[in-house]
C-alpha cells in the first residue's frame, strides 16, 4: 500500500513539475517533494509534525502518513514528532522519484534521543560523554506521576531527602548541590539549600533531563552534583487540548488542562494545574497534622513566534502559588495557646528568548530570566486574633544572557556565552535588602577528532561582588571502541557559591536563644552583643573571621556503555569527587544565657566516590531496567584525624571506658547509603491496550544520629535501617489512546518514616486523562 | 647538586630528630610503667539526685557533707564545681594513655554546658539524654595540690547501655535508670607531680 501511495503521489508530482513547473526560474530548483511516516508495523501515521530546519517550515502528515513540501531536491534534515512517540532527527534524500520513509518509534523504546542539558546545544544522547538520563512524558504518564519528586524518587543514584522541604541527594551530594532548571533557566527559592521538588508539576512537562557530574563549566554555581533540566511542552502545529484528573489518598487531587494552538509561524501553549491535599500525620494527632492541608496552582504559557525565517522569539511565563492552613497549640513552656497559621508560597518566572540564525553555521540566543519567589507565614492566636509570628522571605532573580553557537565545520562546534545576574533578598531573618551582582562568561568546544573520538572541553568564569571569582573548567571525551561499545571519561571542577544565609543571616532563635550570623556581618553583630553585655566569653577573635570562599569540587568520572544486542543496554560509571572549603557553622562565642553564637567558615574537606551501573532489557512487550549504586563518603579531616589516632573517641561496649575510634569504624557522612538500587518493569500489553508498571527502589542503611557524642558516624546503632519502596500502576487506553484511565499506588509496603523523607505510608491514586482535541 | 645537598641535610636532620624522638618515647615507656602502678578508682552511682547535688573528696575517695573542708568536687545536675581550693579543666584524651597533666590552665569556675564533658542529645535518639562524651578527661588539682585525671562514664544509675531501645524510651527511662547517679573513673597522683 505504502509504495502504491508513494508512486501515485510521484506521478502527480511529476505532472505538477511538467505542467506547472515552467512558470519561473525558481521552479527548476523548487519542486514539491514528499515523504512518508510509518509506525513500527509499517502503517502510515497521520498528524505527525515534520519540521525542516533548512526551510524553517513545519508540515503535517495526511491520513496516509504522507507529507509534502516545496523545496529543491536533495538531502534534508528533519525533526519528526507526535504525541506518544519519540521526537527524532532524520536525514532524508528527497527527489521527484524518491519518497523517503521514516519510522516513528514509541516514546519508551527510543534511544536516539536529543538532549540539551549536557552541552547547551542539541546533541544525541548516545554521543554525550557524560552520564545522562531522560525521562519522557510517556513514561511519566504511564507511571501515573504528577510531581517532580515522584519522578526523581525512582532514578538510580538519586535519594529523596527531607531538610526544609523535599530535595534530592544526587550521587551522595546534598540537595543544595544540584541545579534545577526549567527550560534551561534556574528555579529560585531554596530553603536552607533545598528546593522543594513538589513545587514542580509534571502536567506541562515534555521530558526531564538528568545530567550527573559537575556542570559549573556551563551553568556556574550549584551544579556540583549535577543538573536537572525540566523541558516543558511547546506548541506543535494544529490544535490540541487535553485534560486530566488524579485523585487519591489524603484527598490528594490534581486537576490539569493543557492545550496549544499553532500556525506556521506562531504557536501558543498553555497549561493550568490545581492540586490539593487534605494533609496527613504520622501519628493520630488530634490537633495539627505533620503536613497541613494545602492547595496550589500552576500556570504556564509558552509563546513561540517566527518573526522572520531567521528570527524566532519565545516567551515563557510560569506561575505557581501554594497555600497551607493549619491550627495547632504553641509549644512554649509559659502558656499553651491555640494558633492558626497561614502559609503562602509564590513563584513567578518570565523567560523571554530570542533566537537568531545568521546562517547554517552561526546562531545566537538572547535569554532573559526574571524570577520572583516569596513565602509568607502568619501565625495568629485564635483567641484574640493577635499576631503571634510573621515570617517572610522575598527573592528576586534577574539574568541576561547571550549565547552564540558556531559550527566551524562538521567536526568542530563552538558555544560561547556571557551574561549578568542581579539577585536580591528581603526577609525577616536578614537586616535589610541584600543584593548580589554577578557576571559570567563561558566557552565550550565540541570536537569530533574522528568518527570514534569526540572531545568536549570548556570552562566558565564567574565574577562576584562578595566572594572571589571562580573558574570552572571541564573536559569530557567519548571513544567508540566498537559500534556497541562506548567509553566515556571526564574531569571537571565545580563550585557552590556562599548563599545569602551563609553571608548575611541574622537569626536568634526565640525559644532556644542561640544566634546565627552570616560571615560578612558576624564580627559587627558580635561586637554589638558584647556592648549590650550579652556575651559571656568570646571563643574566636572576630577580627580573624575570614571572607567566605566558594565551595569547590574536582570530579573525575569514567564510564562504559554497552549494547551487545539491540534490546539490551548495560552501563557503568565510576565517579570520584573531592570537595574542599565546605561551609560549616562554628561557635564564635558563648552568651550569658549559656547558648552559643554561631557563624560560618570554610572548613571541611570531603571525598565522595562510587560506582553506578544499570542494565536495561526489552523482551517483546516487557521492558526491565535495573540499576544500582555503591557509594563511599568521608570527611577527610575526620578520616585523617582517626588515622593519626587523635580527636575522635567512642566508648568500649564492655567496659564503658573511652577509646579511640578505629579507622574501619568510620561510616563517612550522615544520611548516605552505601548501597542503593532501583528496578522498573513495564509491560505494554497491546491487545486490550494496557500498560502495567512495577517499580522498586531500595536504599541501604544510612547514618542518622550520633550516640556517643563524638559528632561522627561510627556505631551500628547510629544507622537507620534500609528500606524498600514499591510503586505500581496500570494504564488503560481507550478510543485510539484519546482516553486514558490510570490506577497507581505508591509505597505499597506502607513504610512510614519521619525526618528522612516524606513517607506518609501507602498511597493510592486513580486518574483519567482525555485528549479533547487531538 | 645543590638540591641533593639540601636533601642530604634534610634527611640527616630527620634521622637525628627521629633518634631524639625515639629516645624520648623510651622515657615515656618507662613512665608508663610507673603509671601503671597508680590505681584506677571507680566510683559507681554517686547519688546526686536526692539532695540535689553531691560533694566528693577525690583524695579520700568518699562522699562528704557540703560543710566538710576536704571535698574537691561537687556535682549538681550536669555541673561539676570545685571547692576548698581545688581547680580543674577539661582535656582531650583517654584515661589509660594520658600521662602528663598541664601545670597551667586550671580554674575554680566549674564546668558546665552542653558539649563540654557531656552531650545533651536533644532530639537525636536516644532523645533528651545526658551522655558522657568519650575522649574527654577532667583534670583536677586537689586542695592538697595533687593531680587527678578523671573520666565521667554515666549520668544514670547502673551505668546502662545507652544504645538500647529500652533506654531510648523516655517515659520509662527515669524509673529504670534514675538520673544524676554519677559513675566515673579517676586516677590520683599523690606525689604532687603532673606525671601519671
Amino acid at each position: 500500500m505504502r509504495f502504491i501511495n508513494c508512486k501515485i503521489a510521484t506521478i502527480l508530482l511529476l505532472h505538477c513539475v511538467f505542467f506547472g513547473g515552467i512558470s519561473g526560474v525558481s521552479a527548476q530548483t523548487e519542486t514539491l517533494l514528499q515523504g512518508q511516516v510509518v509506525d513500527e508495523n509499517g502503517g502510515g501515521v497521520s498528524g505527525v509534525t515534520i519540521y525542516l530546519p533548512k526551510t524553517k517550515r513545519t508540515e503535517k502528515t495526511n491520513e496516509n502518513g504522507l507529507f509534502y513540501f516545496n523545496a529543491a531536491r536533495g538531502e534534508y534534515d528533519l525533526q519528526v514528532s507526535k504525541v506518544g512517540y519519540a521526537r527524532q532527527q532524520h536525514k532524508g534524500s528527497f527527489g521527484e522519484s524518491k519518497c523517503p520513509v521514516f519510522k516513528l518509534l514509541k516514546d519508551s523504546v527510543v534511544l536516539h534521543e536529543v538532549i540539551v542539558t549536557a552541552t547547551r546545544t542539541e546533541k544525541k544522547m548516545e554521543d554525550i560523554p557524560l552520564p545522562v538520563t531522560v525521562i519522557g512524558k510517556e513514561e511519566i504518564q504511564q507511571k501515573g506521576m504528577v510531581r517532580l519528586n515522584e519522578v526523581l524518587a525512582e532514578q538510580p543514584g538519586v535519594v529523596l531527602v527531607e531538610n526544609h522541604g523535599t530535595g534530592i541527594q544526587l550521587q551522595g551530594f546534598d540537595a543544595k548541590y544540584t541545579l534545577i532548571l526549567i527550560d534551561g533557566e534556574p528555579v529560585i527559592g531554596r530553603s536552607s539549600g533545598t528546593l522543594e521538588l513538589s513545587r514542580i508539576s509534571m502536567a506541562n512537562v515534555d521530558r526531564v533531563e538528568i545530567l550527573k557530574g559537575p556542570s559549573s563549566s556551563l551553568y556556574g554555581s550549584e551544579a556540583m552534583a549535577g543538573v536537572i533540566n525540566i523541558i516543558t511542552k511547546k506548541a506543535t502545529v494544529g490544535r490540541k487540548l487535553a485534560s486530566s484528573v488524579r485523585y487519591g489518598t489524603h484527598n490528594a487531587l490534581d486537576i490539569g488542562v493543557d492545550g496549544s494552538i499553532a500556525g506556521r509561524r506562531t504557536g501558543v501553549y498553555t497549561a493550568f494545574n490545581r492540586f490539593s491535599n487534605g494533609g496527613y500525620g504520622y501519628a493520630d494527632e488530634t490537633v495539627g497534622k505533620t503536613v497541613a492541608p494545602f492547595y496550589g496552582y500552576t500556570g504556564h504559557v509558552n509563546i513561540d513566534h517566527q518573526l522572520t525565517p531567521k528570527l524566532d522569539i519565545r516567551l515563557g511565563v510560569k506561575y505557581n502559588d501554594e497555600y497551607a492552613h493549619d491550627e495547632y497549640k504553641t509549644n512554649t513552656a509559659v502558656a499553651q495557646e491555640m494558633v492558626s497559621s497561614k502559609f503562602l508560597r509564590r513563584d513567578l518566572a518570565f523567560t523571554p528568548r530570542i533566537e537568531y540564525r545568521f546562517s547554517d553555521r552561526h546562531r545566537s540566543f538572547f535569554r532573559v530570566n526574571q524570577s520572583l519567589y516569596k513565602t509568607d507565614t502568619r501565625i495568629h492566636v485564635m483567641e484574640d486574633g493577635r499576631l503571634y509570628n510573621h515570617d517572610f522571605f522575598d527573592q528576586k532573580f534577574s539574568r541576561l544572557e547571550l549565547q552564540h553557537d558556531f559550527k566551524v565545520n562538521d567536526k568542530v562546534y563552538l558555544t560561547a556565552g556571557a551574561g549578568a545576574t542581579d539577585e536580591w533578598l528581603k526577609a525577616n531573618r536578614y537586616d535589610n535588602k541584600k543584593e548580589f551582582k554577578a557576571g559570567f562568561g563561558y566557552l565550550q568546544a565540541d570536537v569530533k577528532f574522528s568518527e570514534r573520538l569526540n572531545v568536549i572541553a570548556g570552562g566558565r568564569f564567574d565574577m562576584h561582588k562578595v566572594y572571589a571569582s571562580q573558574f570552572s573548567p571541564k573536559i569530557a571525551a567519548q571513544y567508540k571502541v566498537l559500534p556497541w561499545l562506548r567509553l566515556n571519561g571526564s574531569v571537571g571542577s565545580a563550585y557552590k557559591a556562599p548563599d545569602f544565609r551563609e553571608l548575611y543571616l541574622n537569626w536568634t532563635n526565640p525559644t532556644q536563644g542561640y544566634s546565627v550570623f552570616g560571615a560578612e556581618d558576624a564580627a559587627d553583630k558580635l561586637n554589638r552583643l558584647i556592648e549590650s553585655g550579652e556575651i559571656a566569653e568570646v571563643l574566636f577573635d572576630p577580627d580573624r573571621i575570614k571572607t567566605l570562599d566558594a565551595e569547590r569540587s574536582w570530579n573525575y568520572q569514567g564510564g562504559v556503555q554497552l549494547r551487545p544486542w539491540k534490546a539490551m543496554t548495560i552501563g557503568a560509571n565510576l565517579f570520584y569527587n573531592e570537595v574542599s572549603n565546605l561551609i560549616e557553622t562554628f561557635v564564635l562565642a558563648t552568651k550569658t544565657n549559656g547558648k552559643s553564637v554561631y557563624t560560618y567558615s570554610n572548613q571541611e574537606h570531603v571525598v565522595i566516590k562510587g560506582i553506578e551501573s544499570n542494565v536495561s532489557y526489552t523482551w517483546r512487550d516487557i521492558r526491565i531496567q535495573v540499576a544500582g549504586q555503591y557509594l563511599r563518603t568521608a570527611n577527610t579531616t575526620v578520616q585523617d584525624a582517626i588515622a593519626a589516632g587523635k580527636g575522635y573517641y567512642t566508648r568500649d561496649a564492655e567496659t564503658g571506658a573511652s577509646r579511640l575510634v578505629r579507622p574501619n569504624e568510620y561510616g563517612g557522612l550522615f544520611n548516605r547509603s552505601r548501597y542503593s538500587g532501583n528496578m522498573s518493569m513495564t509491560y505494554n500489553c497491546p491487545k486490550p491496550g494496557l500498560v502495567f508498571t512495577l517499580r522498586w527502589a531500595y536504599r541501604g542503611r544510612f547514618g542518622v544520629r550520633d550516640i556517643d557524642g563524638n559528632g561522627i558516624l561510627n556505631l551500628d546503632e547510629e544507622y537507620a535501617p534500609g528500606y524498600s519502596m514499591f510503586n505500581a500502576s496500570i494504564v488503560k487506553s481507550l478510543y485510539k489512546d484519546r482516553l486514558r484511565c490510570t490506577l497507581s499506588a505508591e509505597n505499597l509496603g506502607n513504610i512510614k518514616r519521619t525526618g528522612v523523607a516524606t513517607m506518609p505510608g501507602r498511597l493510592f491514586f486513580t486518574g483519567i486523562s482525555y485528549r479533547i482535541i487531538n | 647538586m645543590v638540591k641533593n645537598h639540601i636533601f642530604q641535610k634534610v634527611s640527616l636532620f630527620a634521622i637525628s630528630m627521629g633518634l631524639l624522638f625515639s629516645s624520648c618515647s623510651k622515657d615515656d615507656r618507662e613512665l608508663d610503667e610507673t603509671a601503671s602502678k597508680q590505681e584506677v578508682v571507680t566510683v559507681k552511682d554517686l547519688n546526686g539526685l536526692d539532695k540535689g547535688g553531691v560533694y566528693f573528696s577525690l583524695e579520700k575517695n568518699r562522699e562528704t557533707e557540703e560543710s566538710a573542708i576536704d571535698w574537691d568536687i561537687k556535682i549538681t545536675g550536669t555541673t561539676i564545681g570545685f571547692g576548698n581550693g581545688a581547680v580543674g579543666q577539661l582535656v582531650e584524651g583517654v584515661l589509660d594513655s594520658y600521662h602528663t597533666a598541664p601545670t597551667e590552665g586550671y580554674s575554680n569556675s566549674g564546668i558546665t554546658g552542653n558539649n563540654t564533658y557531656y552531650v545533651n542529645t536533644l532530639y537525636n535518639a536516644p532523645q533528651h539524654a545526658i551522655l558522657m562524651k568519650p575522649g574527654v578527661l577532667i583534670l583536677v588539682k586537689t586542695s592538697k595540690g595533687n593531680y587527678v585525671k578523671m573520666e565521667m562514664l554515666s549520668y544514670y544509675k547502673g551505668n546502662p547501655n545507652v544504645k538500647t531501645p529500652d533506654f531510648a524510651d523516655i517515659p520509662t527511662r527515669g524509673e529504670k535508670w534514675p538520673k544524676q547517679h554519677y559513675t566515673f573513673n579517676y586516677v590520683l597522683q599523690s606525689n604532687g607531680m603532673n606525671k601519671f
